[in-house]
């Protein structure tokens, strides 16, 4: 019993970094593309979900295993690896992937925001002012929880999609039959729900936060059950979110271009109310994971570029650190503001981009994970490498399809 | 100045002029503040041919290299060689790795590795780190040459490669065997836990303890558990025993259990009396090894003994006059002893179950070094010193905080805003 408290006690301990980013992805764009794979494919698709949370278990995986072996970030074990030029690359993948998910996140807090009938010229620059100040003040810890609550909405998708009475055994052969997506748009929704399920940003930061923990390579067996936890509930709240789009919205041919499409998957559970819990929930994650992103993409520049960055440092004292994450907050709330910004293709494009920049990320990390100098008895094994090739190929066949379909 | 980047690649040639491979890396044995060349690193893309010795360099320039080697002897069998015991490879061991900056107390990734020429040997100086490095390596010079340029001296820094660390640690006198306790700290707060255990494993073991001490409980106690038990039993035996408290009551009580089984059985008994204090209290803050004298003990033998026992006195060289019941009646503190004063000073006294917040009170209020904690019988059984106060307050201060941890400055983690319960230091 006592033996059975001290490892409850160490799981306890270990748990977060692979429970936050998981929880994470299900963000305005993670729940506006499953909306859109539901809604525009019923449940045909629904089985890319599921190589995208396997794919997630396994990168997430070895993204907190190289944390903890090294003690170093993704951006900075490549540069340590393969050289500064390589480095860059991998750095400025990350960027940009960066950028185009706070963008999406700031077209969440508008898509929100409008469902209440506020306007985005008033919403995201508050917001972005707002996040920004909490934050580099230390005063995050004081609306962490109440954005954690109000994202938590998006678990009574769960209660939405079984009282949408679904097809189950559609719902099942969706998931489990494989069923080639031939059209553009179908590779395009599957290649977006590639790249928020295993969003690039989630790989640096549980790498970066495993790190940060310090934890011993012995208690990374408990790592992996946070780890599957994190990815697991994505996997579960996504299939949900498909399911209840699948039956609600499919049927009648109704396609997403705003929020307030999306919002009518709800209906079953909240009636009238559906549309205000989606802008409820879609407020709170955005804010949260805008909160999280730009700080995760400055430690990563800090970390490739050398100096070690933090918080407590002054400006003047970090220029580089506090210039990435005032470009990546100007910048993705600056994108929004167009007059015309389509929310909802910029929510799901920013996803393909995603995708795309994964490939050389796990590259990197697959390359990172088969090198004993650096990952001592930690290294890949054989069938664990199968796999994150198979996970390579499958993303890099997605988008090597869109690339295809797309070219004129 | 040369620089490491631009002599890689270099063409390096053989007496009679051929050339033999182009420069892969330096070698440098560690031992001196500022080592020389060793040997070269020849060969062709990545792979190394051929290890030459400096002593067969003839001339040695950014464009060529040129040896006094025969292409023969240069690629003879064998030439290529393990690694010495203290040697380590610049490019491979050094170049984009992270050091820990001693004096800057920070991380930092080295963007170049600095080296002078002196007569006829080549020694490693310092390394860049920072931006403008990595800048002038990408080619943006314009951006580099607008970027102050970070140094680190090669004796002030801290290897954290697989090779550079092991080898640091294995050669005495190098970066971590030279500082003191405090210093100490900020590195292990700052490396991964197995080579943070590792500095504690290569140093002395009194200055390993006093990093212990000066990290934060959460870290110390992360440490402890990494050690072997051997190592962990000793260093807690080494710290003064309210930080040995504050950082076992970071532990299970099954971990607590084994490393008191290797400590002194009184040493042990007292860090048992201190836990049962809860750690918001003045018996949660307070050290039990305090010096005391019995009333009417001359100030002149006092003066004299606490003059002799003065290393190892915690209380800040405060003497606790008690009673025949050990009751307090009253301190001396060290500026008294000194002036002679015949009577000791009144001070109240703190109750060990007394909340923290009202000892912290105490002693804005109150002109003291220490003040006497009592039992419910109001008898002498330890004391709080104005430092243990300092380090309840400044506690999230202490080196070893995560970068995202900083994000809530009240120490308040994203764990456990997830509602999960956690096994956190005090």
């Amino acid at each position: 019993m006592t033996a059975r408290r001290g490892r409850l006690a160490v799981l306890a301990a270990v748990v977060g970094p692979g429970l936050l980013a998981g929880l994470s992805d299900d963000d305005p764009a993670g729940i506006t593309t499953y909306s859109v794979l539901g809604a525009d494919h019923g449940y045909r698709l629904l089985w890319v979900l599921l190589l995208s949370t396997i794919a997630l278990v396994l990168f997430h995986d070895l993204g907190a295993r190289m944390g903890v072996v090294t003690g170093q970030g993704l951006t900075g074990l490549v540069r340590e690896a393969y050289g500064v030029r390589r480095g860059a690359l991998a750095v400025v993948a990350l960027v940009l992937a960066n950028l185009g998910t706070t963008c999406a996140e700031f077209a969440g807090i508008a898509a929100g925001f409008e469902l209440f009938g506020v306007s985005r010229y008033a919403s995201v620059p508050l917001a972005a002012a707002g996040v920004s100040l909490l934050v580099v003040r230390g005063s995050f810890h004081r609306v962490e929880r109440v954005l954690m609550g109000l994202s938590a909405v998006f678990v009574t998708y769960v209660i939405a999609g079984v009282m949408a009475r679904p097809d189950w055994g559609a719902a099942l052969r969706g998931t489990v039959a494989p069923t080639l997506p031939r059209s553009r748009d179908a590779i395009a929704i599957s290649t977006a729900t590639i790249g928020t399920t295993l969003a690039p940003w989630g790989l640096s930061f549980i790498q970066s936060y495993a790190a940060d923990k310090r934890l011993r390579a012995d208690e990374l067996r408990y790592e992996r059950i946070d780890v599957v936890m994190g990815a697991c509930l994505t996997g579960v709240i996504g299939f949900f979110i498909v399911v209840a789009c699948a039956s609600t919205l499919h049927p009648g041919g109704v396609s997403i271009d705003d929020a307030a499409d999306a919002a009518r998957a709800l209906e079953p559970l909240a009636g009238d109310l559906a549309g205000k819990l989606f802008g409820v929930g879609l407020i709170g994650a955005a804010l949260l994971a805008a909160s999280i992103l730009p700080l995760s993409t400055a430690y990563s520049v800090s970390e490739f570029v050398g100096r070690e960055a933090a918080l407590d440092d002054r400006p003047r004292e970090a220029p580089l650190f506090y210039g990435t994450y005032g470009v990546i907050i100007v910048l993705g709330a600056g994108l929004i503001l167009v007059p015309g910004a389509p929310l909802v293709s910029i929510l799901v494009l920013t996803q393909i981009l995603n995708a795309v920049l994964l490939l050389p990320l796990l590259a990197f990390m697959y390359r990172i994970s088969r090198n004993r100098s650096l990952m001592g008895d930690h290294v890949a094994s054989r069938s664990a490498s199968a796999g994150y090739l198979v996970a390579i190929g499958f993303i890099a066949a997605c988008v090597l399809s869109l690339a295809v379909l797309t070219a004129p | 100045m040369l620089v490491l980047s631009d002599l890689l690649g270099s063409e390096v040639r053989a007496v009679e002029g051929a050339v033999v491979g182009q420069l892969i890396d330096l070698t440098i044995e560690l031992g001196d503040d500022h080592p020389a060349i060793r040997r070269l690193a020849v060969g062709h893309r990545r792979q190394i041919t051929a290890m030459v010795d400096w002593h067969a360099v003839l001339s040695f320039e950014h464009e060529a290299v040129q040896l006094t080697l025969s292409s023969d002897e240069v690629g003879r069998p064998g030439a290529v060689g393990e690694l010495g015991p203290r040697e380590l490879r610049l490019a491979r061991d050094v170049l984009d790795t992270q050091i820990f900056d001693i004096d800057g107390k920070r991380l930092a990734r080295v963007a170049e590795v600095l080296l002078t020429r002196s007569e006829d040997e080549i020694r490693v100086v310092a390394v860049e780190v920072g931006a403008a490095g990595v800048w002038r390596r990408l080619g943006l010079r314009g951006l580099a040459g607008r970027t102050p340029e970070q140094v680190v001296d090669w004796a002030d820094l801290h290897l954290t490669s697989a090779r550079g660390h092991a080898l640091q640690l294995a050669t005495p006198g190098t970066g971590v065997h030279r500082l003191d306790g405090a210093a100490l700290a900020a590195v292990v707060a700052h490396l991964s836990t197995a080579k943070a255990a590792a500095v504690l494993d290569a140093v002395a073991s009194d200055v390993a303890a006093s990093a212990l001490s000066a990290s934060h409980p959460g870290v110390a106690g992360r440490l402890l558990k990494a050690v072997s038990s051997t190592t962990a039993s000793s260093l807690v035996g080494r710290m003064p025993v309210d930080d040995a408290t504050s950082v076992l009551r970071g532990l299970s009580t099954e971990a607590v259990d084994a490393l008191l089984v290797g400590l002194h059985s009184d040493r042990a008994a007292t860090l048992r009396r201190l836990l049962a204090h809860p750690a918001d209290t003045a018996g949660g803050l307070m050290n039990t090894e305090v010096q005391t004298a019995p009333v009417g003990e001359s100030v002149g033998a006092i003066r004299a003994r606490v003059a002799a026992e003065v290393p190892g006195l915690a209380g800040l060289a405060t003497v606790f006059v008690v009673d025949d019941e050990g009751h307090p009646v009253g301190i001396f503190e060290p500026s008294d002893l000194l002036a002679g004063r015949e009577q000791p000073r009144s001070v109240p006294t703190l109750p060990a179950s007394l909340p923290v917040q009202q000892v912290i009170d105490l002693f804005a209020l109150q002109d003291h070094l220490a003040l006497p904690v009592v039992d419910t019988e109001g008898v002498l059984i330890g004391a709080v010193a104005v430092d243990d106060v300092l380090e309840e307050l400044l506690a999230e201060r202490l080196p070893g905080q995560g970068r995202y941890a900083r994000m809530h400055r009240r120490g308040q983690s994203l764990r456990s805003r997830l509602g999960i319960r956690l096994a956190r230091p005090r």
